[in-house]
């Protein structure tokens, strides 16, 4: 295949992946306590699916479809408004913390001791962000918006990490045994492509 | 729900803000963000309240549909007045309820800092009540467009973002009738053991991400074959305007801002 062939079925691919973000999203997985959206899930899946580069660009594009008006984000909500809102620091966050998935498990390999690894410290990464933006955005305290952006989201995050990690590396085996990521057999190619 | 899928929050009406060009409508929203931080007494919050409430007119926006923007962050925004309320411990005692002791300067951040989410959540729902999601779109590939000097894939996203807003409502579909064919053969995913729910999402993904690649193939072919070959050359359907209206705005935008400049204590 061609390299702008490749590139336009990478993109189209992305958008999809987009796409398929805000649907899982919208699912939840009824886990006692605290159910689980599908949408750290589905974050975890881009990036363990389609790499760093296509990963981080289609959750970007989530983002961007989701503050254009479409419900995507979580409990069907949309806007720009969801993002400038006291929690839109977490949806910004999903943008690196997908880049590091990615990057950490092309560097490494997609086994799943390392995708929980690279969950695990994307989910950090993602509370950091919201913090940082609670605080700014409703001037708290550190300690403040520690104690109510970051702290309470500490253990289930680690339970959605696991999740993510094990969904994640299943479905990508699935993928692979299927032939269906050419994404992912040609990476260097598709590094010069774009 | 499908609709809301569609066309997203946009309402149509006729409105001077919905025949606003959206990068200007952009531009704007973009600004007040940056702008709304300046406010730090009662005078400065009060020109920005009167700022939104014009906007909200000039809209003619159904008030229930700003309403129903601020419901999804209503408890957050609670949750910060409170925090701000107990927390803060400047100014004189207005109230002391033993355990908690709430200051004046609490009482004073707390309303301020929710009426600044307020007013930045109604601005920002005023640009997706009164602006389709494809608009918006358009809208951010000319802005960017000047990115594309730097190598920046403007046109790429847009294309991209205008695919993924094609494609939703179909993969919404399709992951229902995925659903559905699995709940059929057996799977379970609203009753049973967790282990056994959690496990259910595998059978509903694989399907999903391999019909999406199918999909990808055949667009992508489809694209090829009426002459696709990237952004450059490529002419628009849909043509943007820049009106005085829009000028109009900005000016306006730009005053308020002077105000508050002169204003914040």
């Amino acid at each position: 295949m061609t390299s702008d062939r490749l590139k336009l079925r990478m993109m189209i691919v992305t958008a999809l992946f987009a796409a398929i973000i805000g649907i899982l999203a919208q699912l939840t997985i009824p886990l006692p306590l605290v159910p689980i959206t599908g949408q750290t899930l589905a974050i975890g899946l881009a990036a363990t699916i389609l790499g760093a580069k296509f990963g981080t660009l289609s959750v970007l594009l989530y983002i961007l479809i989701g503050a254009a008006g479409i419900p995507v984000f979580a409990e069907m909500s949309a806007g720009l408004s969801v993002l400038v809102g006291p929690t839109g620091g977490f949806l910004v966050g999903f943008i690196p913390t997908a880049f590091f998935i990615g990057w950490m498990l092309e560097k490494t390999s997609f086994t799943f001791k390392n995708a929980m690894i690279a969950n695990t410290i994307g989910m950090l990464i993602t509370l950091s962000f919201g913090t940082s933006w609670l605080k700014v955005a409703a001037e708290l305290s550190w300690s403040a918006a520690f104690m109510s952006g970051f702290a309470p989201f500490i253990i289930v995050g680690l339970i959605k990490a696991a999740l993510a990690s094990w969904v994640g590396v299943t479905v990508r085996q699935r993928l692979a045994k299927a032939n269906l990521l050419y994404s992912v057999q040609e990476p260097r190619n598709l590094s010069k492509t774009v | 729900m499908m609709e809301k899928m569609i066309i997203g929050r946009y309402v149509p009406a006729d409105s001077m803000l919905h025949r606003m060009d959206p990068r200007s409508k952009l531009i704007l929203v973009f600004l007040f963000v940056c702008v709304i931080f300046l406010a730090n007494n009662s005078w400065t919050y009060a020109i920005l309240v009167i700022y939104t409430l014009v906007m909200a007119g000039f809209s003619k926006i159904p008030a229930r549909f700003l309403i129903g923007g601020l419901k999804p962050v209503l408890w957050l925004v609670i949750f910060t007045f409170f925090l701000h309320l107990f927390l803060t411990k400047e100014g004189e005692v207005i109230l002391d309820l033993g355990l908690f002791k709430i200051y004046e300067e609490g009482l004073r951040q707390g309303i301020f800092i929710s009426l600044r989410f307020f007013l930045l959540i109604l601005i920002t729902s005023l640009l997706t009540l009164t602006t389709t999601p494809i608009e918006i779109t358009d809208g951010l590939e000319r802005l960017l467009g000047p990115l594309k000097k730097v190598k920046f894939p403007v046109h790429e996203l847009a294309l991209m973002m205008s695919i993924a807003l094609r494609f939703i409502p179909t993969l919404m579909q399709e992951t229902d009738k995925i659903m559905k064919a699995q709940t059929a053969r057996g799977v379970e995913y609203s009753s049973g053991p967790i282990k056994e729910r959690l496990k259910a999402i595998v059978p509903l993904l694989i399907p999903l991400f391999i019909s999406s690649f199918k999909r990808a193939e055949e667009l992508a072919v489809a694209m090829e074959a009426r002459g696709y070959r990237g952004g450059e050359g490529r002419t628009k359907y849909r043509q943007l305007s820049w009106s005085k209206v829009d000028t109009g705005m900005l000016l306006f935008l730009m005053a308020v801002t002077a105000l508050l400049v002169v204003f914040r204590g």
